[in-house]
C-alpha cells in the first residue's frame, strides 16, 4: 500500500510543488486514486479510502532530497576550498625550510642553526642561517599566526554550514527511515495476528494493524521530509538573502564570507607560497650562475649544472600552478553557486542549468585551487 | 574619513605596486652578468618586496576576518548550520526509535507465540 502511495506523490512533489500545494494535494488524491482504478474491485476501495485519508493529511510539502545532487556538489566544492586553504598553510613551514637551505646552499657560506632547533618548544621552529645571521627572519607561518586561528574558524563554520546542507537533503536517511518503518509494520501485522489469532475474529487484526502503523509512519516521514526541506530552504535564505550592512549596502552573509575571509585567504596562502618558492627558485638560480661564472673550464660538472637545473624545473611548475589560482574567481563562483541554490530552492519551476553550470564552475575553480595548493616541489637536493 | 573600500583600494594599489616593482627588479637583475656581485643585492631586495607584498596580503586578511560583518555572517551562518544538523538529527532520531520498537515487538511476537502454543 505503501509503494502505491508514494509512488505518484514523489513525481507529483517534484513537478507541483511551492506556490501551488492546495492543487498538489488534490492531483495527488486524484492521480492515486486513478491509479487505483487498475486494481481488482475488492482492494480497490479499501486503498482508495485509506490514500484519499493519506492525501488529506499530507503535509503537501517539497522534497529536501531533490537536491542531494546540487548541494552535494556545493558541499564538495567547500570542502576543496577549506582543504586548499589548510593545506597552503601548512605546506609554508616546508616551502620556508627549503628557502632557508637554498639560501644557505646558495652562499656557500658557514651556518648558523636558530635556537628553535635545540628548544622543546614547538612554536620555534628550526631555521638555517647564514654566519652571521643568528636570528632568522620572521617565517612565512610565523606572519599567519596572529590569523590563523580566526581563519580556521570562518573556514570551519563555512565548511559546517555545507556540511549541514548534505545532512537534510541525504535521501539514505529517508531509506533507512522508509525501511524501519516498513518493518515496523510488518512486526506489528506479526504480533498482531499472534495476538487476535486467540481471540473470536481476530484473523484481521494483524493487516488491521499493519495498515494503521504504515499510514501513521508515512504520515510521519513525510512530515520530516516537509521539515527538512524547510529548514533547507530557511537556512539557504538566511545565508544568501541581503541582510548584512556594508557601508550603506545590504550583502548577503555568503558574500561577506567570499569578500572578507574566503577571497583574501587564498591570496595571502598564494602570495607566501609564491614569495618562498621564488625564494628557492633565485638561490638556486643564483648558485648555478655563480657555478658557471666561477668555471675556468667550458663545461661545468654534472652535478653543478644538470642535477640542480632540474630540480627548477620542478620549482616552477609548482610556482605556476599557485599563480595560476584566481582567489577572486573562487570566491565569487562560490556566491554565484550559493546564489543559484538559493533560486531553485525558492522557485522550482525555474530550469536547473543556471544552477547545474554555476556548482560546475565552482567545482572546477575549487578542485584547481586545492590542487595548486597542495602541491609540493619535488624534495630539495 | 576614509571608507573600508578606499583602505582596500589603497591596499591593492599598494600590492599592485610592489608587484611592479618586484617585476623591474627581476628584468634589471637579468640584465646583468651571471658573474655580476650585484644580483645578489637584487635578490635581497626582492625578497624583502615579496615579503612586504604578503604582509599586505595578510593585513587585508586581518582586516576582513575582524570586521564586524564578517562576524554578522558568521552568526547567521553558524545559526543555519545548528538548524540544519538538528533538522537531520531528527529523522535519524525516529529510525532508530522504529528500530528500537521492532527488536522489542519482535521479542514480544516470540513471547505471545510460545504462550499461545503452550510454551
Amino acid at each position: 500500500m505503501r509503494k502505491i502511495m508514494e509512488r505518484p506523490w514523489t513525481f507529483i512533489s517534484i513537478a507541483y510543488c511551492g506556490a501551488t500545494q492546495w492543487f498538489h494535494c488534490v492531483l495527488c488524491a486524484a492521480q492515486t486514486l486513478t491509479l487505483n482504478l487498475t486494481e481488482p474491485r475488492a482492494n480497490r476501495a479499501q486503498r482508495a479510502s485509506v490514500a484519499l485519508v493519506a492525501a488529506t493529511w499530507m503535509l503537501c510539502g517539497c522534497s529536501p532530497y531533490l537536491y542531494e545532487k546540487e548541494v552535494g556538489s556545493f558541499s564538495s566544492s567547500v570542502s576543496d576550498v577549506w582543504s586548499a586553504v589548510t593545506q597552503g598553510l601548512d605546506n609554508l613551514d616546508q616551502d620556508q625550510s627549503a628557502a632557508d637551505l637554498a639560501e644557505v646552499v646558495s652562499a656557500r657560506a658557514g651556518l648558523n642553526l636558530s635556537t628553535g632547533c635545540g628548544s622543546e618548544d614547538p612554536n620555534q621552529a628550526c631555521r638555517l642561517m647564514v654566519v652571521p645571521k643568528t636570528v632568522p627572519d620572521t617565517s612565512a607561518a610565523d606572519m599567519f599566526s596572529p590569523v590563523k586561528p580566526q581563519l580556521l574558524k570562518v573556514l570551519g563554520a563555512l565548511k559546517g554550514y555545507a556540511d549541514g546542507l548534505a545532512a537534510v537533503t541525504n535521501a539514505q536517511d529517508r531509506q533507512d527511515y522508509d525501511a524501519a518503518a516498513s518493518q515496523l509494520s510488518s512486526s506489528v501485522a506479526g504480533l498482531g495476528t499472534a495476538l487476535g489469532a486467540a481471540g473470536p475474529g481476530g484473523a484481521a487484526a494483524g493487516p488491521a494493524l499493519s495498515a494503521v502503523t504504515a499510514l501513521v509512519t508515512w504520515t510521519i516521514g513525510e512530515g520530516l521530509d516537509n521539515a527538512r526541506y524547510d529548514t533547507l530552504k530557511s537556512a539557504i535564505n538566511a545565508v544568501g538573502s541581503r541582510s548584512i550592512d556594508v557601508e550603506g549596502q545590504k550583502i548577503s552573509a555568503i558574500q561577506v564570507i567570499a569578500n572578507n575571509a574566503i577571497t583574501p585567504e587564498l591570496s595571502a596562502v598564494r602570495s607566501a607560497r609564491i614569495m618562498l618558492l621564488f625564494r628557492q627558485l633565485d638561490a638556486r638560480a643564483n648558485r648555478i650562475n655563480s657555478d658557471l661564472a666561477a668555471a675556468t673550464s667550458a663545461r661545468v660538472s654534472l652535478d653543478r649544472y644538470d642535477t640542480p637545473l632540474m630540480v627548477l624545473a620542478s620549482l616552477v611548475a609548482t610556482l605556476n600552478a599557485i599563480k595560476g589560482v584566481d582567489p577572486e574567481a573562487v570566491g565569487r563562483s562560490l556566491v554565484e553557486a550559493h546564489d543559484e541554490l538559493q533560486k531553485a530552492v525558492n522557485d522550482k519551476s525555474r530550469q536547473f542549468q543556471n544552477l547545474v553550470s554555476s556548482l560546475a564552475d565552482f567545482a572546477d575553480k575549487a578542485a584547481a585551487v586545492q590542487k595548486a595548493f597542495a602541491k609540493n616541489p619535488t624534495a630539495a637536493k | 574619513m576614509a571608507t573600508e573600500k578606499d583602505i582596500t583600494d589603497q591596499r591593492d594599489n599598494d600590492i599592485q605596486l610592489l608587484d611592479d616593482k618586484i617585476s623591474a627588479a627581476i628584468t634589471l637583475k637579468s640584465g646583468l652578468a651571471i658573474g655580476d656581485p650585484r644580483r645578489l643585492g637584487f635578490s635581497t631586495i626582492i625578497n624583502q618586496l615579496m615579503n612586504s607584498r604578503t604582509d599586505l596580503h595578510i593585513q587585508q586578511l586581518k582586516a576582513g576576518l575582524n570586521s564586524a560583518q564578517l562576524n554578522a555572517a558568521l552568526t547567521k551562518i553558524t545559526t543555519a548550520s545548528q538548524d540544519l544538523e538538528a533538522e537531520a538529527a531528527k529523522m535519524k532520531d525516529i529510525t532508530s526509535f522504529l528500530n528500537n520498537a521492532n527488536a522489542v515487538i519482535g521479542a514480544a511476537t516470540k513471547v505471545t507465540n510460545i504462550v499461545k502454543n503452550g510454551g
